[in-house]
């Protein structure tokens, strides 16, 4: 419950309110309106300009989609009707929905961790750290005060994501549906939350289970990753004097001892190799899949006519009519021909990369050089890459649907039309939760971590030179973005890597590449590496053995 | 064509020449001619052009207004035009009746401007785009007319705070009862290839007449402003048949005399006018050519000259209120009546007509006039000896002139200028955003504060709902003005609705209370502009009112890009429409001026058509200048680079990520321990390059026909198969 910084303990309530007042004061600063047009914060389609736009449009009397400037849906310009044109108080529903969504992802993160400390689960950050880390995470505060509409969208993953893991239907499917709503590439998660359902999520405290239940395999291996995490000055929960002595008493801070426990305990290893496949075995519940399918379909038909209730002033802008219409094969309503509904502005525009606005995506600039012959197969290409992995995913990864949802929200944070920094806030929060064993084994941290920093300088640095002072070209721009893509290529790539060993490390079976547990762990802290690596060398025969048997 | 001229039958067509010459207090000189044909609906036409007649019978609109414009009519320095200016490039209007279906109007618009486009040589054809049209919703007229139709609800839907404003007489925003279609083209240049078309429209072309005065180009297209305006009024009955058209070519130029070589002037230098003084002029050498008698099929031939105001004044003082604006040297071809304004005063000093032998000169009578009490200066329309120009016989030249005894009429203000001056200007730098400021100031002594006397006699009902009254009568009698602002903004400057704010003199003020009219069309990519049509009451005394809006730049396709890319994009002038307060000040003089001028015309019972177009009560309408937006323009030499590695990119996010997917990490480990699945493997492999190779270069055979032939020929000469018949050339 107490995330813990030095011997400074405070309670969420703590980060919730330190994080809603740094939003209020740089809203109070001004630094809103400069975010109105940067293209890294604000895209044409989460734009607080559009929903101010629309806002204004229906205030003339007229439909919010009957121009090209409001891409937000109904519902999203009613929730900021009242403070929109606000200078300070714009800011005020994406406050609370960050607050929420930090919430949402500390009850996740206090549920996987099945209510024990974060050093006993074995996971880098607490869930009131990952709370905090949430509600400080300057890509999710920059969304916040750029008034856009992302950080809604954040939420309604957060709490589908804490829906599914807590088997909750009606919130998995109203964050899942109230995604798609806002930004329709949360309709993905659709994927990991089925399996959610049918199978429960992953235990992402295997570490602390297997140590628990004494020693195994796993333990051993990723003891060497937790002392080097704590020794090494990692994880923010460190400093707390109880976990501290908790943790000299553990196995990980001897990995000379670990590795003795481990090779002694080969059958302790087999019945956790056991359990595992044992769970793979589980049968797949239809009908809870079927309840989330079915309440997903409510809520979807329910904002669908909340939001022609909204547009009621305006039939040309409903959907529902239209959408009953094409249903039935009936002649569309008389005010369809007077404009397209309020789906085509929003998600059709989405679909259809009609505006060639620079991003951090890899659309913009393709789609504006192509040539137009080629375009509908292009911008075909470019969608399907985005869903390309969620079946695949899923089908490799049946047993960690919270790995998968991440994998799919940072594809989609790539690859989506009109990317923005707040994208990258749900990843980002959600990596030290659903990659908990990963993390330790990864050694490329630092090069990783150095390459966003370095983009997120250089990509303001060639905006400034190509727009501002027009000293360059878009290809300057250009290049930052598709070093951006290969960011995020990388980190996939590493995070698909790593998932495969943890896999196969979780099912007892030996990992044959030479890049053992021991040498992830020898990469992140010097002073045990080659202890933990031998160690580990043990571990994996011994589960070999125990396999083999 | 001179047979035509003379019979009877044509009696109903008319072709009316006129040109009033008018010095400007900056010391151009503003040179206005006007061609008026007019025939009713017939099978054939001697004066109306045919291309014109079948136009109007082909496009069932009911006006059409084409303007091609070079350069700016500077307001502030020229006064008010004679008719109303128009803004730079091409300007085209046109009015449908509403019982026209909307869906049609597309069709019609565009058979429309790409006829008038081949007929006048201007690339109009642009403005046939829909992303360049937009739709005026909100006219100017009196609210108590009714329109001979229904009026359209559907283009006046928007125009909620529209109600009635029965004041009747005075003239305000009210919804359109035409559809009308505007589209501006700012960046069309302007030649003589439009000219020349124009005139061929005429009967005598630019040989004889009024047109002769543009013979000479070079001093044409070098006027600081030159617009050509082109319409054609079609009346139709109530089915849409065509009863008669009238196609109306106006020419005004404002030019820079080359000083005149006048006795008793200073030496001139070759500088710009003077400000603050008239210029002396003479025909001859302010066109570079003269009048060569009248074209002898116009019914009417009519040369104007226009004193300025205080002499006006003075001559009215000396003629006992008579009021003279307009002296003559008018002169008519082919009537035997000699037309004298004025004829009743006592002022005439001369009238003389003398002719000599040349036969177009018994039709050219000219007078001489000086005024009285005005010392200062002779007014002098002299005609030179007619000279045969060139060898042929051709008709006499007329030059006329008008020559200021003492130098410059210091003094000279501008006594009819506007009583609001617009200016519009962008804001911001970079290519993300920027800002757009229209600026309405009040000129200096002509506040809104001076109440008006003539046009406070409108019932006002300000009562009840408060906004429901529109009048601009009624809000004049509060000393407000109501201004209508018309904009087209393309799409590619995205303009934010919401930050449109009001500022009157410097204070911010509520839009929304502010609008008494408005009709908002937002733009849509690619498809169509914002139009945005706001008629705002400004309070009275207010001195400066400003609109401004910030606006987005968007970023365009590479094949979007003109040839020009880093020139700009356009932005359309604003049009500022209002009713001048002062109905009794200079636009009731000009008006009752020109009644008097219509006097002249009056004699013979045909009123000269440019003179009832001047004397028709009209609103001020003023266009602001035009804008060009920078837009961020792609680098144009990218598009197979970009395409290769943004490809690169997406295809080593689908092949590493899924080779890290099906990746085994325990299986080479397995495969060296048994050292038969390596061999297995092997042929797996090459079995797959196999399948590669058979898939790939089946799909190369089926695609390239070459290559099939090319195969066939080496299995030929394998003696796999038959030789192939050999292609014949």
């Amino acid at each position: 419950m107490s995330g813990c910084i030095g011997n400074l303990c405070l309670g969420p309530a703590y980060y919730a309110t330190a994080a809603v007042v740094a939003r209020a004061s740089l809203a109070l600063l001004g630094a809103g309106e400069p975010l109105l047009w940067r293209p890294e914060v604000t895209t044409p389609l989460n734009s607080l300009l559009g929903v101010r736009e629309g806002l204004r449009m229906l205030q003339l009397g007229l439909s919010p989609y009957a121009g090209a400037s409001c891409h937000a849906p109904p519902l999203v310009l009613a929730l900021h009707a009242a403070t929109a044109a606000h200078p300070l108080l714009y800011a005020l529903p994406n406050t609370v929905a960050d607050a929420l969504a930090a919430l949402a992802l500390w009850r996740l993160a206090s549920l996987l961790c099945k209510g024990r400390s974060a050093d006993a689960s074995g996971m880098l950050l607490g869930p009131a750290s990952l709370a905090a880390a949430y509600l400080w995470n300057p890509v999710g505060i920059l969304a916040t005060i750029g008034g856009t509409t992302t950080p809604l969208e954040n939420l309604a993953v957060m709490a589908a994501l804490l829906g599914g893991a807590a088997r909750n239907a009606p919130l998995a499917a109203a964050g899942l549906v109230a995604g798609t709503y806002v930004g329709l590439h949360p309709l993905l998660l659709g994927v990991p939350l089925a399996i959610m359902f049918g199978r429960g999520c992953e235990d992402v405290t295997q570490l602390c289970d297997a140590r628990t239940a004494g020693s195994g395999s796993l333990a051993s291996q990723q003891g060497g990753g937790t002392s080097s995490s704590g020794g090494g000055g990692g994880g923010g929960e460190a400093g707390s004097g109880a976990e501290t002595s908790r943790r000299a008493a553990g196995a990980g801070s001897n990995p000379v001892a670990a590795a003795a426990t481990a090779a002694a305990a080969t059958a302790a290893a087999a019945e956790a190799a056991a359990r595992g496949l044992e769970r793979k075995r589980e049968r797949f519940e239809w009908m809870r899949c079927a309840e989330f399918a079915v309440f997903a379909v409510v809520w979807g038909g329910a904002l669908l006519w909340l939001s022609d209730l909204f547009l009621r002033a305006h039939p040309e802008a409903q959907c529902l009519p239209r959408l009953a219409a094409w249903a039935t094969a009936a002649a569309p309503p008389a005010a369809a021909r007077r404009g397209a509904c309020w789906l085509r502005a929003s998600h059709g525009f989405a679909l259809a990369v009609d505006d060639y606005t620079p991003n951090i995506g890899l659309f913009w600039y393709l789609l504006t050089e192509l040539f137009d012959a080629f375009r509908p197969f292009f911008t075909f290409v470019l969608h399907s890459h985005a869903v390309i992995f969620a079946a695949p995913l899923a089908l490799r990864f049946p047993g960690r649907p919270l790995f998968v949802a991440w994998a799919l929200l940072l594809a989609c944070a790539a690859l989506r039309p009109y990317p923005s920094a707040g994208d990258l806030a749900p990843w980002m929060a959600l990596a030290p939760l659903a990659l908990a064993q990963q993390l330790r084994q990864l050694r490329s941290a630092l090069f990783l971590v150095n390459a966003l920093v370095l983009l997120a300088v250089l990509g303001p640095a060639m905006w400034s030179q190509w727009i501002i002072v027009d000293a360059a070209n878009p290809n300057f721009f250009y290049s930052i973005t598709l070093l951006l893509g290969v960011f995020y290529v990388v980190v996939l790539v590493q995070a698909v890597l790593l998932t495969v060993r943890v896999e196969r490390l979780a099912a007892g079976k030996v990992v044959g590449d030479g890049l053992g547990a021991g040498g992830g762990s020898g990469g992140r802290g010097g002073d045990d590496g080659p202890v933990g690596a031998a160690a580990a060398g043990a571990t994996a025969v011994a589960a070999n053995g125990s396999v083999a048997e | 064509m001179a047979l035509a001229a003379s019979g009877g039958v044509q009696a109903q067509e008319e072709f009316a020449e006129e040109v009033v010459i008018s010095p400007l207090p900056s010391g151009h000189i503003q040179v206005q001619l006007q061609f008026t044909l007019s025939s009713p609906s017939r099978r054939h036409y001697s004066v109306l052009p045919k291309a014109i007649a079948q136009l109007a019978a082909g496009v069932p609109f009911e006006e059409v207004e084409l303007s091609l414009t070079q350069g700016r009519w500077h307001h502030h320095a020229w006064g008010s035009p004679l008719l109303p200016s128009k803004p730079s490039g091409a300007e085209l209007r046109a009015a449908f009746s509403p019982s026209i279906p909307e869906g049609q109007l597309p069709l019609l618009w565009g058979n429309l401007s790409h006829s008038l486009s081949g007929m006048f040589c201007a690339s109009l054809n642009f403005l046939a785009r829909p992303e360049t049209t937009a739709q005026q919703a909100i006219e100017f007229g009196k609210p108590s007319e009714t329109g001979g139709r229904a009026s359209n609800s559907e283009v006046g839907a928007d125009a909620r705070a529209c109600a009635a404003g029965p004041a009747a007489g005075a003239m305000g925003p009210r919804p359109a009862r035409l559809r009308r279609l505007y589209a501006a083209l700012p960046k069309e240049v302007v030649c003589t290839e439009n000219l020349t078309p124009a005139l061929k429209l005429l009967p005598c072309r630019d040989q004889a007449g009024v047109a002769s005065l543009l013979l000479h180009r070079p001093s044409v297209y070098g006027a600081d402003y030159h617009s050509m305006r082109v319409g054609i009024l079609a009346a139709r009955d109530a089915d849409g048949a065509l009863l008669s058209t009238r196609l109306s070519l106006g020419i005004t130029l404002v030019l820079r005399p080359p000083q005149v070589q006048t006795p008793g002037a200073p030496p001139a230098r070759r500088a710009a006018p003077r400000p603050c003084s008239y210029s002396s002029w003479r025909l001859g050498h302010l066109l570079g050519s003269k009048l060569r008698g009248a074209c002898p099929i116009a019914t009417q031939s009519w040369l104007f000259v226009q004193l300025p105001p205080q002499l006006a004044a003075q001559a009215a003082v000396g003629e006992d209120g008579a009021g003279q604006l307009l002296h003559p040297p008018a002169w008519q071809a082919g009537g035997a009546e000699v037309h004298r304004t004025g004829s009743g005063s006592s002022s005439d000093k001369s009238s003389d007509s003398s002719s000599s032998g040349e036969q177009a000169e018994d039709n050219i009578q000219q007078q001489q006039q000086a005024i009285a009490g005005a010392e200062a200066l002779v007014e002098e329309a002299r005609r030179q000896q007619p000279r045969p120009e060139g060898q042929g016989d051709g008709p006499a030249a007329l030059d006329v002139g008008q020559a200021w005894r003492r130098f410059g009429a210091k003094g000279a203000v501008v006594a009819a200028r506007p009583e609001l001056a617009v200016s519009r200007y962008t804001t911001g730098a970079g290519f993300m955003h920027g800002g757009m400021v229209l600026r309405l100031a009040t000129a200096a002594g002509a506040g809104p504060a001076a109440a008006p006397s003539g046009a406070g006699t409108g019932s006002s009902q300000a009562g009840g709902g408060g906004a429901a009254d529109l009048s601009t009568a009624a809000a004049a009698a509060a000393g407000n003005r109501t201004v209508c602002v018309f904009q087209i903004v393309p799409w590619y400057v995205r303009v934010w609705l919401h930050t449109l704010t009001l500022t009157v003199d410097g204070a911010p003020a509520d839009l929304d209370a502010a609008l008494r009219l408005r009709h908002v069309s937002p733009a849509a990519d690619r498809a169509r502009p914002l139009v945005l049509d706001l008629c705002i009451e400004l309070p009275a005394g207010a001195r400066e009112a400003v609109l401004a809006v910030q606006f987005s730049k968007a970023f365009l396709h590479v094949f979007e890009w003109p040839p020009d890319a880093h020139r700009g994009f356009d932005v359309p002038a604003a049009l500022v429409t209002y009713a001048p307060l002062g109905a009794d000040g200079a636009a009731a003089a000009l008006e009752w001026g020109w009644r008097r001028g219509g006097d002249v015309g009056g004699a013979r019972g045909a009123p000269s058509p440019l003179l009832r177009a001047l004397s028709a009560a009209r609103p001020e309408a003023l266009y602001s200048e035009g804008l060009l937006v920078p837009l961020a323009p792609p680098d144009f030499s990218m598009p197979y680079n970009v395409v290769c590695l943004t490809s690169t990119v997406l295809a080593v996010y689908v092949g590493a990520v899924l080779n890290a997917l099906l990746k085994r990490p325990g299986a080479e480990l397995r495969e060296a321990a048994k050292g038969g699945a390596g061999r297995r493997a092997a042929r797996l492999k090459a079995a797959k390059v196999v399948v590669v190779v058979v898939v790939f270069g089946g799909l190369a055979l089926y695609v390239d026909e070459e290559l099939q032939a090319q195969v066939m020929q080496a299995l030929a000469a394998a003696g796999l198969v038959e030789a192939p018949p050999a292609p014949q050339h």
